[in-house]
């Protein structure tokens, strides 16, 4: 387990085991003092931290620090990957829905077998909105959704965003199911 | 003194039939809240001193003129009905019959005289005369090559201006915005009456967001060709294309500040989107805003001490002032839940911007002590990105209200709303240019004074 994640799993944890009342200080403090963790309870912190991430509000989610990006990923082709699925999100929000949730679980899990891949997450709006506005939303939707992954335990050095507010529509259509479509996080990796 | 010149304001309007100015010179002012525009006559033009019944270049640089002093809001034209004709025809190039002007209800009058020299290049001369006094107020001679024809004709046309109004013309400026005809979003530019489309970029991207530099020499903008949205500098004739601001995320809405020295912009590479200036050399960078929700969308004010932007700090944007150091922030806008892409009057005193209110976006204003918003277009599909005139006076903004979106122009009222382009695609976030220096008319363009 890369050092990193284990620090921003037992941070997690920290952060809201007074919120959640399922990870007590007590438990925290005997992680502290093992050398190693052995792997069975990795897996179930692991499963707690999914628990704990899937359920807690967006306020204590957005409150959570990760490592930020060194800088934008550049030059590289990028290949579509149909097992990432796309989230969605509501109109005007980068808000993470539990279907969000759900899908960047199942995505984190992607990457969990796939160790080496590069990711980048582009963020994306409808089309009502000023350019300015959407770009900002669109750059908030693809951080979001990194934020998440990183604190399921994916590496961050790994992860890139990029916002494209919108300027790159999946449905040219001026319609609430257009709409729909085209506020989204969709992720592409890089080709080996 | 009052009682002599009152009647002699009334002999005036006998004389000539509905005359309102405030003095006895051809003047107005435009300051005042109603003025009557100057009624001018603009016949084609003459060639080689003589009058060409169809010649194309007469009729063009006629036609450009008139054009400029109509959208100009202050003049009333008369242009080539047939009797017009006549009466140039008649007359010949260097004599003016001021009574058979004025019959046709002018209080002016635009004559033009032009010849091609040998290497093909343009001769215009162009005087302006008083109907009413009966005398030349205003003549000039203009040499360049052909290409610079609407470049002269439009630089008469602010002398006119000038002369009359005694404030600066716009007929030489510019507007820089992005165009998707080419397939992909370009950063173009395009004379204020629509005309002399040029394309800058070649990127084969996404351009957004240009913004015209103070000494008019370039233009700053994001692109996405180097797989993120960086900021760039280009230069006008569409050379030189240098990277600006390269962090990772948001380098987007670049602002010049006043004295051309500092960029204002949005970066997102430290989380959220945010206010940075950094200086011109890409040195010194600034950070102005820390909130926990995003800022962007910054604009600095005429005498460079503030900077206007957009916040979405209560939930929803709304407009904000704060000092250029970034303390003292100030909300600006109350009214609607949805404001965003504030531009600051070069006189200082108005902000204009864009106002979502029922799901469609409309052009607002208001005063900078957040007072007497007041709402400028309506019922024409979505407005937005407005840019003021370097003189205040005009502000550009796009419009759907044809189907797709196209720049517009109009009065900083509201009122005579014209479209600039009709070549298709989609057009939008139009910048303003400054007005093009005399040194750089001149580098350009030989100007002779008197005649």
């Amino acid at each position: 387990m890369v050092k990193g994640t284990k620090f921003v799993l037992l941070a997690v944890l920290v952060l809201v085991s007074f919120t959640s009342g399922c990870v007590t200080l007590s438990r925290y403090e005997d992680l502290q003092r093992e050398a190693e963790l052995k792997e069975s309870e990795l897996d179930k912190l692991r499963a707690e931290r999914q628990e704990l991430l899937a359920r807690i509000s967006e306020e204590e989610l957005e409150a959570l620090p990760v490592p930020p990006e060194a800088a934008a990923l550049r030059g590289k082709e990028l290949a579509e990957v149909p097992e990432l699925g796309d989230i969605h999100f509501e109109f005007d929000k980068s808000r993470l829905t539990p279907t969000a949730r759900e899908i960047l679980t199942k995505n984190a899990a992607w990457f969990k077998e796939h160790p080496g891949a590069e990711v980048l997450v582009g963020g994306h709006c409808d089309e009502r909105g000023t350019a300015e506005y959407n770009l900002a939303l669109g750059d908030r939707r693809a951080k979001s959704s990194r934020r998440y992954l990183v604190l399921l335990g994916c590496d961050p050095a790994q992860i890139f965003t990029i916002g494209y507010g919108e300027e790159r529509p999946v449905d040219p259509g001026h319609t609430e199911e257009a709409w729909a479509k085209n506020r989204r996080a969709h992720f592409r990796v890089v080709s080996p | 003194m009052r009682k002599v010149l009152i009647t002699f304001f009334i002999f005036i309007i006998n004389l000539t039939g509905g005359l309102a100015f405030g003095a006895s010179e051809l003047y107005i002012d435009i300051t005042k809240p109603h003025f009557k525009k100057i009624v001018t006559a603009v016949p084609d033009f003459y060639r080689d001193g003589s009058f060409r019944e169809d010649d194309n270049l007469s009729k063009k640089m006629a036609g450009i003129l008139a054009n400029d002093l109509k959208i100009s809001g202050l003049f009333e034209t008369i242009e080539n009905p047939l009797f017009l004709r006549e009466i140039v025809q008649r007359e010949g190039n260097n004599k003016v019959d001021f009574s058979q002007w004025r019959l046709l209800g002018a209080q002016a009058l635009v004559k033009g005289d032009y010849s091609v020299g040998e290497d093909k290049g343009l001769i215009i001369k162009c005087r302006l005369y008083d109907l009413l006094r009966e005398e030349q107020i205003l003549g000039k001679v203009y040499q360049g090559d052909q290409s610079l024809l609407r470049r002269m004709v439009h630089r008469f046309s602010d002398e006119i201006v000038l002369k009359l109004t005694g404030q600066e013309g716009m007929a030489r400026t510019k507007i820089a915005f992005i165009s998707d005809i080419s397939g992909h979003k370009e950063v173009y530019t395009i004379d204020y009456d629509g005309y002399n489309l040029k394309r800058l970029t070649r990127n084969r991207s996404i351009a957004l967001l240009p913004a015209w530099s103070p000494d008019g020499k370039r233009i700053a903008y994001t692109s996405y060709h180097a797989d993120n949205p960086d900021l760039y500098f280009i230069n006008l004739d569409g050379g030189h294309q240098v990277p600006a601001s390269t962090f990772p995320g948001l380098n987007i809405a670049p602002d010049w500040s006043p004295d051309g020295n500092r960029i204002a912009l949005t970066l997102s590479k430290d989380g959220n989107a945010q206010i940075y200036t950094f200086k011109i050399d890409g040195t010194a960078l600034c950070r102005l805003t820390s909130h926990l929700r995003s800022d962007w969308s910054p604009c600095w004010s005429p005498d460079g001490k503030k900077i206007a932007f957009s916040s979405d700090r209560t939930g929803v944007p709304q407009i904000y002032i704060m000092n250029k150091d970034g303390t003292n922030i100030g909300r600006l806008t109350h009214q609607g839940s949805y404001n965003d892409s504030a531009d600051w009057s070069p006189r200082g005193e108005l902000i204009a911007f864009t106002s979502r209110q029922e799901g469609l976006f409309d052009i607002w204003i208001i005063d900078t002590d957040g007072r007497n918003a007041r709402r400028l277009t309506s019922n024409s599909g979505n407005n937005e990105s407005p840019s003021f005139s370097p003189d205040g006076r005009y502000i550009a903004f796009s419009s759907t209200r044809a189907g797709r979106s196209d720049i517009y122009i109009m009065n900083s009222d509201g009122s005579n709303q014209r479209r600039l382009t009709f070549f298709g695609g989609n057009n939008y976030c139009p910048s303003w240019s400054p007005l093009e220096s005399q040194e750089d008319f001149e580098n350009n363009v030989q100007k002779g004074g008197g005649n």
